[in-house]
């Protein structure tokens, strides 16, 4: 893929689930899902491996990873394939809850990063810890996630100031969700969403709700239960919806200027073709003074630039297969996710990708 | 050139009863057909390659070797993994193990679920990894669920299809090449059969194509070849319940004559209960005639002998007490005079007749193989999982 750089970045408060996302969702992925499956790169495969074993085996609060600390933030490198061929690598960084404060802290550098790796992402994702919404009435959850996310708030307002109002399409995780789905329903989520972010219920922000959870059983018995993803592949699409978005109308324009050209060089060859047959507009005079190695190397040309043409539309027909397959995929999945845009709940229905 | 098989299985999912009972199987299969150990190579640490020399009719048809190793090396990241990755990627035919154990869940998905947890997740990118180094392609995937004497009965074939293809959810969706089959080495010789089928798989291009169309392959000249051409099909055609998937690529035409019980034997078949009968007849009229009493002896007698030469195992004994059952008859038939032993000589005259007619049929069908060599190669195709079976019942 031409943007090698897709980065996808992390942000919530300490314990909100973040890093048990990555591994969750590598867990659903690795064993591939609808075609699509994940290799983590060489430098943190070891790592994931271990804490996959860590969860299935063992059982309690440490089955989990440890906190992650402000300094060691996390860059793990993932191959996406799709029915085992390369599609793009990227980049998923998990800080700990921490670098949100890092600012205030004066420790600037961490800060730096994690603006840096934002301004590299097609979407933000941002973890709201479930365990929050384990209350009666949406009145104390609203309180207490209120409570949680004002640094994120803060953070995302920061954010889009200092990019002329623009901000990222975002993706709340909502994590433990097999704790909080017994409080929660389908209808509290949009309360919920305007209570606490309001300031991005605004006429070009979108952004999606999603529920997930390592297991639905995951917590029975002192967090002894099944470990079996649920809906962890969602957020995760949705990242890769966007990237192959952008990614095909860039292509797409790209190949639009280059077609173009490629047009206007082969009718450019053509005539030179013509002028070379048609010298005199003598037929037998012409056919002496005609130069076929001219005529040939103009050939060649408009060959080439054919063959251009044919490999781009290749190329972008190859992308909007995996656009095709990701975005069927999220709108089966459309009842287990939720998206704003413009201030108000709209169905999910994958349209701008039809565009292409 | 000696072929490389990479078999994956995690831990307990019965590597080395696989391997060992594959080459019991064929060995005690047929005299005609062996498997020896060649070599035995140490590597991956405490683990070995062993490299195996497949004969038939004494021409070696396939050199080949299969690594065996502690299921847990599959997870470790220690140097001896690194190894094994390598014997894997050098091999283009995994043999995929699935523990049947993993079907005893309450439902599909939860079936699924276990599978990918246990299995996938482990073996899944081994096969990532190949495909990185060998173009985007997996290598031909042989998936054989173990332990399968439950499944059996209670799974049908498809269904065992959509959970292990579900359970691989990455492999490109039309993975035609996979193969699935269900195995236990307790009461079939399917591992036997599995490891045939991949070198049927792996020698296609020495049987000759007959036909473009079809994918119809039938060997030309080499003897072993086609008995073990024959020996696969016979195999499949007679244990369809374990062969899920990908087996239709095995489509041997081989000489129906020589294992199916055809027409000629039916025909003699027929005549001799036909002949038995009669002879029953002939009895009841006798009894009605003679008086019962003076029959019964000779009865006793006669059916002793039938019995003996039928029961009894030594060849030169069942000939003996077959000449004695005649003798009976002959002696039964005497009891109503002349007439009587004319019809006696009609009957025998009739079996010899019929069987001859069959064995002349057989000889029509089939010049390279005897009548004798057919009768126990048939025998030995059709009860191929049976005789596993009983052996193991007997055993115990
Ligand atoms: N019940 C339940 N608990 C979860 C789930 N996911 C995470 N947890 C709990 O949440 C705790 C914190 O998760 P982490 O992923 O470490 O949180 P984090 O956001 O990475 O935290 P920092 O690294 O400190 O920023 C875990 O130790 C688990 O106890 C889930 O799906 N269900
Ligand atoms: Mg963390």
């Amino acid at each position: 893929m031409a943007n090698n750089n897709t980065r996808f970045t992390a942000l919530g408060m300490s314990g909100s689930g973040k890093t048990c996302y990555v591994l969750g969702m590598y867990y659903q992925m690795i064993t591939g899902y609808k075609g699509f499956s994940l290799k983590a790169g060489s430098e943190y495969v070891r790592r994931l491996e271990d804490w996959m074993d860590q969860l299935d085996d063992i059982s309690g609060h440490e089955r989990f990873p440890a906190g992650t600390g402000l300094a060691d933030l996390s860059d793990y490198e993932f191959k996406l394939k799709y029915a085992l061929q390369d599609v793009m690598t990227f980049n998923w960084i998990d800080y700990g809850g921490a670098a949100l404060a890092a600012r205030e802290n004066n420790d600037a550098e961490v800060y730096r990063m994690l603006l840096e790796s934002i301004d590299q992402s097609p979407v933000l994702y941002v973890f709201l810890d479930g365990e929050l919404l384990c209350s009666e009435g949406n009145e104390s959850r609203i309180k207490a996630l209120r409570k949680n996310v004002r640094r994120i708030n803060a953070f995302l307002m920061d954010y889009s100031e200092s990019h002329q109002g623009e901000m990222l399409p975002i993706v709340f995780v909502i994590t433990k969700a097999d704790m909080c789905a017994e409080y929660v329903n389908n209808d509290d989520i949009p309360i919920i969403m305007k209570e606490c972010f309001d300031f991005l219920m605004v006429k070009g922000i979108r952004f999606y709700v999603t529920m997930v959870s390592l297991g639905k059983d995951i917590a029975d018995n002192d967090y002894s239960g099944e470990v079996d993803p649920m809906y962890m592949h969602i957020p995760f699409f949705i990242g890769i919806y966007h990237t192959f978005m952008n990614f095909c109308f860039a292509l797409k324009n790209e190949i639009l200027i280059e077609e173009q050209k490629n047009q206007s060089r082969i009718s450019q060859n053509q005539s030179e073709i013509y002028n070379e047959r048609n010298k005199t507009g003598w037929g037998f005079l012409d056919r002496i003074l005609c130069d076929e190695s001219n005529v040939d190397y103009c050939k060649r040309q408009i060959a080439t630039a054919n063959e251009t043409i044919k490999s781009n539309r290749d190329l972008l027909a190859h992308y909007k297969k995996l656009m095709n397959a990701v975005s069927s995929q999220l709108l089966r999945d459309s009842v287990h996710f939720k998206m704003f845009e413009d201030g108000i709940e709209k169905e999910f229905d994958a349209a701008e990708s039809f565009e292409l | 050139m000696t072929e490389n098989i990479a078999l994956l299985g995690i831990s307990g999912s019965g590597k080395t009863n696989f391997i060992s009972e594959a080459i019991k199987d064929i060995n005690s299969f047929s005299p005609k057909i062996t498997i020896t150990c060649q070599n035995s190579a140490r590597a991956f640490g405490e683990n070995s390659i062993n490299t195996y020399m497949l004969k038939a009719y004494e021409n070696i048809q396939w050199n080949f070797s299969i690594c065996d190793y502690n299921g847990n090396l599959l997870k470790s990241h220690e140097k001896d993994n690194f190894e094994l990755r390598k014997y894997f990627n050098s091999s283009n035919m995994w043999i995929i193990l699935i523990d049947g154990e993993c079907f005893s869940e309450e439902n599909k998905d939860e079936i699924i679920g276990k599978i990918k947890r246990k299995i996938t997740r482990i073996i899944f990118p081994y096969i990532s990894d190949y495909a990185d180094k060998h173009g985007e392609k997996a290598p031909k995937l042989f998936f054989i669920v173990t332990k399968a004497r439950k499944i059996v009965n209670t799974f049908d074939s498809e269904s065992i299809k959509e959970v292990i293809m579900a359970s691989f959810e990455g492999l490109p969706a039309q993975n035609l090449s996979s193969m699935i089959m269900l195995s236990d080495t307790l009461y079939t010789r399917s591992a036997g059969l599995a490891l045939l089928s991949l070198f049927y798989m792996n020698n296609f291009k020495r049987y000759s194509k007959v036909s473009s169309e079809s994918s119809i392959y039938q060997v030309t000249e080499d003897i072993g070849l086609k008995y073990l051409g024959t020996c696969v099909q016979c195999l499949i055609d007679n244990n369809k319940k374990l062969m899920i998937k990908g087996f239709d690529k095995i489509n041997y035409q081989y000489d129906k004559s020589t294992i199916e019980i055809g027409g000629s034997n039916k025909f003699v078949t027929l005549a001799i209960v036909l002949d038995l009968f009669l002879i029953a007849l002939f009895l009841i009229y006798l009894i009605i005639n003679v008086g019962f009493a003076d029959v019964a002896v000779g009865m006793i007698a006669l059916a002793f002998y039938i019995a003996l030469a039928i029961g009894i195992k030594n060849k030169i004994a069942r000939v003996f007490f077959g000449i004695c059952s005649l003798g009976g008859l002959i002696n039964l038939c005497a009891l109503s005079g002349e007439n009587g032993l004319l019809i006696s000589v009609g009957f025998i005259i009739w079996l010899l007749v019929s069987i001859g007619y069959g064995v002349s049929l057989d000889k029509k069908t089939d010049k390279k193989l005897n009548i004798k060599k057919q009768i126990r190669f048939k025998d030995e195709l059709v009860h191929f999982f049976d005789t596993k079976a009983k052996e193991k019942n007997n055993g115990k």
